[in-house]
């Protein structure tokens, strides 16, 4: 490590030479020079609390050593009180001390004290600084003791021979005068101050003393307390030293000033940072007892200069009081990164997109307003169907909680919060409450959409319908989120949570039939619904409910299972990652592990074997035989919802035709999963001896082959519900499945990485063209999906105005198929397409260059 | 599942009794702790007891059961039967969560914060608040003090590894838990967490790893061996070499 010495010999000519000696000495290299004679071995012990150090140096020294006091030979008496208690003495002084002691001009000094460097310190500091040897004795007069295994010394100080010590002047540059620090807090120097004092003396919380005056420490100053560089009463190792120092700023400073109570202590700081290998330091030898001294001079209290980054601000607290700490300074710091504009923008497109869009296409058929029957069955029928939401809501809550849900944090802070000793409640109680917020938010959006789509064919103000969906919608999500807390906090079993869900949804829905005698549990809820056109006020009470059962969810998270917690956490931080992706097939996935769904070990039934069957096709099957139970109940559900938007579609509500787009679209996700398992392991695809593109469509076939059950199903809630579309059901259920693959395999294919990377060009492009590419890139499969189910709507137009409603059924329908069938040639020869594009690109890039250079 | 070889007969120099006997308080208790993840168990019924001050090793297979049954002592995971008690409280209480540091497999880490800050975070989650210090320390003897201001997300796995020994070591504990420590780590690395596990030791603290590292093995007076989720060795370190379990059980090269 540099010291820098040399430098400071050409900087002051007063100074003959360098120490050769290091700084700081062991006891056994100690031990070992003991016989040499130059060697003089140095007590300095001297007392903060008013011991007699002489005293103890007659008790016993280590033997032959010569006792040195602080306050006679190394200070001489201060002319004022600025001086502070122990200012240097004269060249001439110090050099007569020296002299009696018996310290001459070659003599080797190893200095030693009791505190493991605090006072022999001061002595090493002064005689190394004009150039004699001397060397700190590392762990004192006990490190002696251990290492000569001899006893000490006792009696009288004795009388020494005098030897030659030549005056010699101490090197300005070894010291920082008043000023010099004046300068220091003006900002004129970039010099950093170190306090050796205790921390509670520096801070001012000791109050004032004898020692202090004046309580606090020099402005800008750090707190390097002497005593944090010993350990076990020695010097800790170099490396910690270092590091310590290095901490404080040292290896930034330009230069560095040591100060402590009245310069004795600071001096250990000026040993050990050489020691540790860091550039010589000035000493401030007044330190405080002269700075506190003249009232002119400003003083700081309490903690110093936060050390940390300035980005960050320091945290102070512990315990929980640290949660709130960090989670406040994140905020802000990811609120400041963020680009308002952009973000504003993103909003802006997205509620353009999907309100204005959804309203303008709906617009484009007209919804015609419902006969006086129908809107007196909607009063007597509708609070028992639309109470099934509130019923739903339960059910699925239970669920969720069954399964560990509904909160997700992040990963770390289950590792790091959760196992730490804080109030598990008091750290879950945020996410917690914006959990609820924001689903209560989300299913008010969607309520509003929904009254304001029903406002346009019943009777009553748009605007009242809309509030009536607010509240219908948020009671049912505010009872969502109340649910599965409870469920979790009860640790209620999954079969119990299904049993208890799907009796309520039986009743409710037993209730909802037409000749049912009976009231169901949600009628009230329901009810809500219909505010648009009359209000009761007793159906208020679901809403208060529900905002109770949120209270008695929020007193049950202290009871939340931590393994929950955690296996949900690593999965969440990935889905919501997608979510911001838009990667719909994504958090299909990562939906499916949320719930602990797991294909079965075995297969339904084996794929028979036999060679005819090509390799793809039985991968395929295979996958798809693995299919658990919960899943196929869903892909069923999913074609009744399905059927059911397409009956409304038939019914006028033009709407619908997006809903069932969408669930179209995901069923296609569900099927499509050969597929998305092969494109998920890329690399291992591109290891096969075949092209991508038909490797792909031969995996989509046995996914294909399942679309028939599916439309089945589709078909049968069409003729259940409303027989009098059997004919049209017969004809549309295929090709909207169909389209819901398509959109499906856009997606999954898409998702795949491309042989360019395009990551790079998307981050060049402007905000406003990459927010709308990612965005169409999001929607484009569900409108594809969507395109699906127009036949339907085609055929509603044919029969309102007198035409066979099957024919313009079966001609969209052929369209339907041809888009499908294009999308099919997209995903054959993506690559191909892909390729020629580049070499076209390639070869007029090349064309240009040689016409350039010709 | 006849595809599997049996597991050896149990041999368990211990006395299972002895767990049974009056409770004094130890560091760490299972008693017949098990473990099952819906497809065959995970950890079949385990007894096991560390005392205070005491240093463990814990060896087997990749599929053990080494990090579940770890898991289960943080409370992380929650035992299909049996029970196991962190100086006599419940895994999870707020009593264990003070006492009991847990160095998990796989170091887990805030994506904005700096590796001081998760330090500083760490520390005063445990009520520590003169951290800077042995903060500074740590990073020092790991020798990754210059990387103090970085975001630990974006570091090597070897790099990640320290910053999370970092954290493990920066709060008080009496006991910790460490699931595969050594792996990804450089040779100083190891020497320096090797260092923290003998300042651990001599501070009074319990320590069970899972590692297959013979330069901690070797330092323990104890080794606990597990296979297919079953306890086959539970005795003296030398013993367990001598049996070439350590050997067997534990190819370093292997574990990744």
């Amino acid at each position: 490590m540099p010291l820098g010495a040399d430098k400071m010999v050409s900087l002051n000519p007063h100074v003959p030479k360098v120490p050769t000696v290091p700084v700081v000495i062991d006891a056994r290299a100690a031990l070992s020079l003991a016989s040499t004679p130059n060697v003089v071995w140095a007590d300095v012990r001297w007392y903060l609390d008013g011991r007699d150090a002489r005293a103890a140096h007659e008790a016993g020294r280590i033997p032959g050593s010569v006792f040195v006091d602080v306050d006679r030979d190394l200070a001489r008496p201060a002319n004022s009180p600025s001086d502070g208690r122990h200012p240097f003495p004269s060249p001439a002084a110090f050099a007569k001390h020296m002299s009696r002691l018996g310290i001459g001009d070659d003599t080797h000094v190893i200095a030693y004290d009791d505190t493991g460097g605090m006072t022999a310190s001061r002595l090493v500091v002064m005689l190394r600084m004009i150039g004699r040897e001397a060397s700190l004795l590392d762990g004192g007069i006990d490190a002696w003791s251990d290492a000569s295994g001899r006893s000490l010394e006792s009696g009288p100080v004795r009388a020494t021979k005098h030897s030659s010590f030549t005056p010699v002047e101490w090197p300005t540059n070894r010291f920082a005068t008043t000023d010099d620090v004046r300068e220091v807090i003006a900002g004129g120097t970039t010099s950093l101050l170190l306090d050796a004092r205790a921390p509670e003396r520096f801070t001012g919380a000791a109050g004032v003393s004898a020692a202090d005056p004046r309580t606090g420490h020099i402005p800008t100053a750090r707190n390097a307390p002497w005593a944090a560089v010993i350990e076990d009463g020695a010097l800790r190792p170099v490396a910690a030293l270092h590091v310590h120092y290095g901490r404080l700023g040292v290896d930034g400073a330009d230069d560095v000033i040591a100060y402590c109570g009245s310069g004795v202590s600071a001096c250990l700081n000026l040993v050990a940072m050489e020691h540790a290998g860091h550039e010589p330091a000035r000493l401030f030898v007044a330190s405080w007892s002269g700075w506190a001294a003249d009232e002119e001079n400003p003083v700081e209290t309490g903690e110093a200069t936060p050390l940390t980054s300035p980005f960050v601000p320091t945290i102070t607290a512990t315990g929980l009081s640290a949660v709130r700490a960090l989670r406040r300074a994140r905020q802000k710091n990811r609120l400041a990164e963020l680009e308002w504009f952009e973000a504003l923008y993103r909003v802006y497109l997205a509620a353009f997109v999907f309100g204005g869009g959804v309203l303008f296409i709906s617009g484009l058929v007209p919804d015609e307003p419902v006969s006086a029957t129908v809107a007196r069955d909607v009063g007597t029928f509708g609070p028992g169907w639309l109470g099934l939401a509130l019923v739903l809501a339960i059910a699925m809550g239970l669920r969720s909680g069954s399964r560990g849900g509904p909160l997700a944090l992040e990963d770390a802070d289950v590792r790091h919060v959760l196992l730490a000793p804080v109030r598990r409640e008091r750290v879950l109680l945020r996410p917690a409450v914006q959990k609820v917020r924001s689903i209560i938010f989300s299913t008010a959006a969607a309520g509003a959409v929904a009254g304001q789509l029903a406002g346009r064919r019943l009777p009553g103000t748009s605007m009242g319908w809309a509030w009536s969906g607010v509240v219908w919608g948020g009671t049912a999500g505010a009872t969502f989120v109340a649910m599965a807390l409870i469920a979790h906090g009860l640790r209620m079993r999954g079969w119990m949570a299904s049993g208890l869900g799907g009796v309520l949804i039986t009743w409710q829905f037993w209730s909802a039939l037409p000749d049912a005698r009976f009231s169901g549990p949600t009628d009230l809820h329901g009810g809500v619904a219909l505010w648009g056109e009359r209000i009761r006020a007793i159906e208020i009470v679901p809403t208060i409910v529900a905002a109770l059962l949120v209270l008695v969810g929020l007193g049950l998270l202290s009871r939340q299972s931590l393994e929950a917690l955690a296996r949900r956490s690593t999965l969440v931080t990935q889905l919501r990652f997608a979510v911001t992706l838009q990667d719909l097939r994504t958090v299909t996935l990562l939906r499916r592990q949320l719930s602990h769904e797991r294909n079965r070990p075995r297969p339904w039934f084996r794929v028979p074997a036999g060679r005819s069957l090509p390799p793809e096709w039985r991968r395929g099957w295979q996958g798809l035989l693995r299919f658990p139970v919960s899943r196929i109940l869903r892909i069923i559900m999913l074609a009744v919802i399905a059927g059911l938007c397409l009956v409304a579609v038939h019914n006028g509500t033009t709407a619908a035709i997006v809903g069932s787009g969408v669930v179209m679209f995901i069923l296609g996700l569900e099927i499509a999963e050969p597929l998305a398992q092969e494109i998920d392991h890329g690399d291992r695809t591109d290891a096969y001896p075949h092209q991508r593109g038909p490797l792909y469509l031969r995996l989509l076939a046995p996914s294909t082959s399942m679309l028939l059950p599916t439309a089945g199903i589709v078909v049968l809630t069409m003729w259940l519900t409303d027989d009098s579309s059997l004919a049209v059901a017969a004809i549309v259920a295929l090709p909207a499945a169909l389209g819901g693959l398509a959109g499906a395999c856009i997606n999954i294919v898409s998702g795949a990485p491309d042989q360019i990377n395009s990551n790079s060009q998307q981050n060049m492009m402007p905000p406003e063209v990459a927010g709308t590419a990612s965005l169409i890139k999001g929607l484009w499969p569900i409108v594809v999906s969507t395109v699906g189910s127009l036949p339907m709507l085609m055929a509603r137009e044919a029969s309102d105005n007198g035409q066979g409603a099957p024919a313009a059924a079966t001609r969209v329908a052929i369209a339907v198929v041809l888009l499908v069938a294009l999308v099919g040639g997209w995903v054959r020869f993506r690559d191909d397409i892909k390729n020629w594009f580049a070499n076209a690109a390639a070869e007029s890039r090349g064309q240009k260059r040689t016409g350039a250079s010709t | 599942m006849s595809r599997h070889p049996k597991p050896p007969a149990r041999e368990v120099s211990r006395d299972s009794s002895q767990v049974h006997e009056v409770e004094k308080p130890a560091a760490l208790i299972a008693r017949a702790l098990a473990k099952d993840y819906g497809d065959g168990p995970a950890l079949h019924p385990l007894d096991l007891r560390v005392e205070e001050h005491e240093r463990v090793a814990l060896i087997g297979h990749n599929g053990s059961g080494k990090t579940t049954f770890l898991r289960m002592a943080t409370g992380l995971l929650e035992p299909a039967s049996g029970s196991v008690t962190v100086f006599g409280e419940a895994p999870g209480s707020m009593e264990a969560r003070r006492r009991l540091s847990y160095l998990a497999d796989t170091p887990t880490f805030y994506e904005d914060l700096s590796v001081w800050e998760h330090l500083g975070y760490t520390a005063r989650l445990h009520g520590r608040a003169d951290w800077e210090q042995r903060a500074a320390d740590l990073l020092g003897q790991l020798g990754i003090y210059e990387r103090a201001d970085d975001l630990p997300t974006r570091f090597s796995r070897g790099l990640k590894q320290k910053a999370a020994i970092a954290m493990a070591f920066i709060r008080p504990f009496d006991l910790m838990l460490v699931d595969e420590p050594f792996v990804g780590l450089d040779a100083e690395g190891k020497e320096a967490l090797l260092e923290l596990f003998d300042e651990a030791s001599s501070a009074g603290a319990s320590l069970v790893v899972a590692t297959h590292e013979l330069g901690f093995v070797t330092t323990t007076q104890r080794t606990v061996a597990l296979r297919d989720g079953a306890l086959i060795f539970d005795g003296p370190s030398s013993q367990a070499k001598a049996r070439g379990l350590v050997a067997v059980e534990g190819t370093a090269e292997t574990e990744s």
